[in-house]
């Protein structure tokens, strides 16, 4: 289980991380979500030990993740910049992984063979794909516990992105693999994760189980005969408003049930209810953030 | 140390091992084969101790390179073991290829070359110190180029670093012929031998492996004592720039405070130094000229390590500090007479005492600078055995005189004369010049002083007009004085 408690770090005078908590457990998939500079590739190389933290603690399975390097065997960072030095093929860095990792060489050829990648050829010389599908082959034959990633669908190609979705499941099925992903693709997250986590501003602005999350707040569309205003709906615990004459547009968040009931009081004469996605989910809790702020 | 990661380094850099072990091999036998069979084992040893050196730049360079990048951090740093571990690694791997080599070249030489001919303990010397000099220079140069925070600026730190000891011999040079009446060779460039690692390490690996004299000759433990300081600085240096490393200043510029800040100050110091010396020896507008180039060059060293131009007040302010103190300094050096040190010298050193006397004179006044065209040069070198210096006292006495009126005419007004008054010492063992001091009297010894001194060595009078008077152009003090007192 990775847990991280109190967690700061700044860059210089720029507080990039405060008092950050979280804690996923095995075998859970999180999606950690932000705009760009909210800090997430920065937890997730401080959870990799690439960064030192200024305060808190990262622990994996009890063990700190910068004091006790072994630990970080267990881990595996596939960085949104992935790795190609110059003169640097596949070979020469699987001689890195080999040496450092418990490195499953069976899984590496074969999945290279799928993968089709050129063993002898120049990192340099990869398409993005190629590099990216690299850097997770790398990750993968590792067989870590904890797998970090960021941006890891950047220029992966629908086939190699469905691939690698079904070999996480089997991982996560079969060897209890936690799995954090930082990205901007929401829908992509929203398919594979179960929890998630937005940052923002460096500090972690909600943080739940994506599917309770997602039942919880719902898109009401309320038409009345009447005109109408926002302070007829001051009872509910409401994300967005929006009305038109006498139709209203509402994010509510709540039992599904439970805010029906509560219409139905206002008599409405059509009441239509639809899910949200991970992405309005996440452009509501900024918006929300927003106007609080404001 | 990892093992893991040491075999990794091995299996990694192998075939660049191997290269740059034969260019090492090859190119130490090249050196060491036109030399007789009996100096071929320090030749090998020599050349292979310079290409030591070579590789403690170029090795840290390659293995600590991934810390300039972030791509390159994302991995390394995220590798299962500890800074420390990694450090040390790398450290050792370096140390292993280069004194590897090292050890192998000398032992070749020796097995080769050297039986019966060269010293066991000699060769044995020779290792024990490489290896001391290759861990100082691994730690400095890899703790240097970590100051930066990128491959370029790694680079341009530990170069600037590396070869500061040039600008300071040229200002060390300059300085004290401006500053120290009697062109003070009382530093030598020793000070600033004492800024290079791996100057002072060459300088005893070459009197190691000097065949003439062996261990004892030239050997300076002042140097290996400033060398062991630099491999503490170095191995602390390196432990707060790797182990202590905050890994987000990859790609970023590189203002740590010993990286471009200290070398760009350190560098206009220097600089303001021979200027201040300059102005305060003889001021001429072209002072501010120079004081504004100075100025330009730093704020362009500025703007080009941070990227940005903007005109900063403090580093403006600090800059005309940096000129005020140096010129307050030479000032304080003129007014001390060099700090004292134009007066710090001595006459009992080595085996002899040595006075070399040359001035451009009257040809009806040996004791006059030349005004006309009719000129003469006078000139004798007076020995003295500095075991036998009372003997002489009355003799010293009336030198020592010239010597003091010409260090106080120096401080007194810049006057360029053509006399030469030179005092010197030979060194008992290689019989070379120590204590080596040139002055340009104003005051000039009489005819009645030159007479004196004619009773002791041979006082030349040349006269380059007089060929067809004189046999060749050179007569005696006497001779010259009787063809004089003729012609008038």
């Amino acid at each position: 289980m990775l847990t991280i408690e109190h967690l700061d770090k700044a860059f210089g005078q720029k507080q990039v991380l405060t008092d950050i908590n979280l804690k996923l457990n095995d075998g859970s998939v999180c999606g950690l979500v932000g705009i760009n500079g909210a800090g997430k590739s920065t937890l997730l190389r401080l959870i990799a030990g690439v960064y030192q933290r200024d305060a808190g603690t990262i622990q994996f399975n009890g063990k700190d993740t910068w004091q006790v390097p072994s630990i970080r065997k267990e881990i595996a960072f596939v960085a949104d910049e992935p790795y190609t030095p110059l003169g640097m093929t596949i070979h020469s860095m699987k001689i890195l992984y080999e040496s450092m990792y418990d490195f499953d060489a069976a899984f590496f050829e074969s999945m290279r063979a799928e993968f089709e990648l050129d063993e002898q050829k120049p990192l340099t010389q990869f398409s993005k794909g190629m590099k990216r599908r690299t850097s997770i082959l790398f990750a993968l034959s590792t067989h870590p516990k904890l797998l970090l990633l960021d941006e890891a669908y950047d220029g992966l190609e629908p086939l190699a992105r469905l691939r690698f979705k079904q070999i996480l499941a089997q991982r996560i099925e079969e060897e209890n693999l936690s799995v954090l992903i930082a990205s901007h693709n929401l829908r992509e997250l929203e398919d594979i994760c179960d929890v998630y986590s937005i940052l923002k501003d460096g500090t972690i602005a909600q943080y739940g189980d994506l599917i309770e999350d997602r039942n919880l707040l719902k898109k009401y569309q309320v038409a009345f005969d009447h005109e109408i205003g926002n302070d007829l709906f001051s009872a509910f615990d409401l994300v967005r408003y929006r009305s038109e004459g006498r139709v209203a547009q509402l994010v509510i968040r709540g039992e599904e049930e439970t805010v029906m009931e509560e219409l139905r009081k206002l008599k409405p004469v059509l009441i239509d209810v639809l899910p949200v996605t991970f992405e309005e989910m996440f452009l509501y809790e900024l918006e929300g953030r927003s106007e609080s702020h404001e | 140390m990892n093992k893991q990661y040491f075999r990794y380094l091995a299996h990694s850099y192998r075939y660049l091992i191997a290269f740059f072990f034969a260019v090492y091999f090859s190119l130490s036998i090249l050196y060491a084969m036109p030399s007789d069979a009996y100096f071929r084992t320090y030749e090998m040893c020599r050349i292979a101790g310079v290409l030591s050196v070579c590789a403690c730049f170029v090795l840290p360079i390659l293995l600590f390179t991934f810390v300039h990048k972030r791509s390159s951090a994302d991995v390394y740093h995220a590798l299962p073991i500890s800074r420390k571990e990694h450090r040390i690694t790398i450290l050792l791997f370096c140390f292993a290829v280069i004194f590897g080599y090292f050890l192998l070249t000398c032992l070749f030489g020796y097995l080769f070359y050297g039986i019966g001919r060269v010293r066991i303990l000699s060769v044995l010397a020779m290792l024990g110190y490489m290896a001391f000099a290759i861990l100082t220079l691994l730690a400095v140069n890899s703790a240097l180029y970590l100051l930066g925070n990128n491959i370029l600026d790694g680079l341009v730190i530990l170069a600037a670093y590396s070869l500061f000891i040039l600008p300071c011999l040229i200002a060390e040079g300059v300085i004290t012929e401006r500053m120290i009446a009697g062109t003070n060779t009382f530093f030598s460039g020793s000070v600033a031998y004492l800024l290079s690692p791996f100057v002072i390490l060459l300088h005893n690996f070459f009197n190691l492996t000097s065949y003439q004299s062996g261990i004892q000759y030239g050997f300076r433990i002042l140097y290996l004592v400033v060398a062991a300081v630099y491999l503490v600085l170095g191995w602390f240096g390196l432990k707060q720039e790797f182990d202590k490393r905050r890994s987000e200043r990859a790609e970023a510029i590189s203002d740590h405070p010993l990286a471009y800040p200290t070398v760009i100050n350190m560098y206009a110091i220097i600089l303001l130094l021979v200027i201040g010396s300059s102005v305060v020896r003889q001021f001429s507008y072209d002072a501010i000229l120079a004081y504004l180039a100075v100025l330009v060059c730093y704020t362009a060293g500025t703007f080009l390590y941070r990227r940005k131009i903007e005109i900063d007040i403090r580093r403006t302010g600090i800059f005309f500090l940096e000129a005020i103190i140096t010129l307050a300094l030479m000032w304080a050096c003129w007014k001390t007479k060099g700090f004292g040190m134009a007066y710090r010298y001595s006459l009992n050193q080595g085996y002899v005492l040595t006075y070399e006397y040359s001035a451009a004179v009257e040809e009806d006044d040996l004791g006059k600078h030349f005004e006309k065209e009719q000129n003469v040069y006078v000139h004798f070198t007076l020995y003295f055995s500095t075991d036998e210096l009372d003997r002489n006292a009355e003799l010293i006495r009336l030198l020592e005189q010239k010597r003091h009126e010409a260090i106080e005419s120096f401080y007194r007004k810049y006057e360029d004369y053509s006399v030469t008054l030179r005092v010197y010492n030979r060194e008992k063992h290689s019989d070379s010049v120590i204590n080596d001091y040139q002055y340009h009297p104003e005051v000039l010894f009489t005819e009645e002083e030159l007479n004196y001194i004619s009773q002791y060595t041979d006082v030349i009078v040349q006269d380059y007009g007089n060929y067809e008077v004189w046999e060749g152009n050179e007569v005696s003090l006497e001779d010259y004085l009787d063809w004089r007192n003729n012609k008038h």
